[in-house]
C-alpha cells in the first residue's frame, strides 16, 4: 500500500503567448484564407461602386480611370488582388482536399508552400502590372 | 456551445456544399473575366458598356454577385461562429454583415438592369 500522498496541484506550464508559438504552415495558411475572406467582403461595396460609376456614364468612367492612377487606391487595388488570389488559391487546395486529394501530412505542408509561393509570386506580378 | 440556427441554412452539410459551389462558379467566373480582359484590354467607356450590357454577361454577373453574398454569409457565419462567443455581438456582426451582402447585391442589379 502506497503511503505517498499524491502531488497538490502539479503547476504544468501554460503558454498561451501569440508571439512565442510556433504556428505550423498549415495553421499558416488556414488563418490566412480567413483573414483575405474577411478582407474581401470589406472590398464588395468598393467593387460595386467602381462597377457602378464606371458603366454610368463616359464622364465617371473617365473619373474612375482618374482615381485609379493615385497611390493610395493602388495600393488598395493591390491589396484587394492580392488577397482574392491568396483566398483562391487557398480555396483551390481545399476544394481539391475536399474531394480527398492530397491529404496526407506531408502533402499538406508541401500544397501550403506551393500556394505561399504562388501567391506572392503573382502579387508581384499584379504589382509590377499596376505601377 | 454556440447553437447553429443563425447559419444560412441551418445545415452544415449543406452550407458547405453551397460554400464550395458558389467559390467554384466564382473562380471560374473570375478567371474567365481576366483572361479575357488580358487578350481585349478595354480602354473606353463603350467596350466596357458593350460588355456588361451582353445578356451572358449580365447572367453571369448577376450568379456572381448572388453565389459572392450566399459563399461571403456562410464564411462570414463560421468564423463569427469561432470568434464572436457573446450572443448579442455575433447577431449583431451577422445582421450588419449581411444588410451589407444583399445591399450590395440589390445595388449591383441595379446597375446591370438599370435603374
Amino acid at each position: 500500500m502506497a503511503t505517498e500522498t499524491p502531488p497538490a496541484k502539479k503547476v504544468r506550464p501554460v503558454n498561451l503567448n501569440l508571439f512565442t508559438i510556433r504556428f505550423p504552415i498549415t495553421a499558416i495558411i488556414s488563418i490566412l484564407h480567413r483573414i483575405t475572406g474577411v478582407l474581401l467582403f470589406l472590398f464588395v461595396p468598393l467593387i460595386v461602386w467602381a462597377l457602378q460609376a464606371s458603366l454610368a456614364s463616359p464622364d465617371s468612367f473617365a473619373a474612375v480611370q482618374e482615381i485609379f492612377t493615385l497611390g493610395v487606391v493602388k495600393f488598395l487595388i493591390w491589396v484587394c488582388l492580392s488577397g482574392l488570389i491568396y483566398h483562391m488559391l487557398a480555396g483551390i487546395r481545399h476544394f481539391i482536399m475536399n474531394f480527398g486529394f492530397l491529404e496526407s501530412l506531408s502533402a499538406m505542408r508541401l500544397t501550403a508552400k506551393i500556394i505561399l509561393g504562388l501567391s506572392i509570386l503573382l502579387s508581384l506580378i499584379v504589382g509590377v502590372w499596376l505601377w | 456551445m454556440v447553437k447553429s440556427v443563425t447559419s444560412l441554412t441551418r445545415n452544415g452539410l449543406r452550407d458547405w456544399l453551397i460554400q464550395n459551389m458558389t467559390a467554384f462558379f466564382m473562380a471560374v467566373y473570375i478567371i474567365t473575366l481576366v483572361s479575357y480582359l488580358i487578350f481585349n484590354p478595354v480602354h473606353d467607356y463603350y467596350s466596357w458598356h458593350l460588355l456588361f450590357t451582353a445578356t451572358w454577361m449580365r447572367i453571369a454577373t448577376l450568379l456572381f454577385f448572388l453565389f459572392l453574398i450566399l459563399h461571403t454569409r456562410i464564411g462570414l457565419w463560421t468564423i463569427a461562429t469561432d470568434y464572436l462567443k457573446l450572443t448579442v455581438l455575433r447577431v449583431s456582426f451577422l445582421v450588419i454583415t449581411s444588410l451589407v451582402l444583399v445591399g450590395s447585391f440589390i445595388w449591383a442589379m441595379n446597375i446591370l438592369w438599370g435603374a
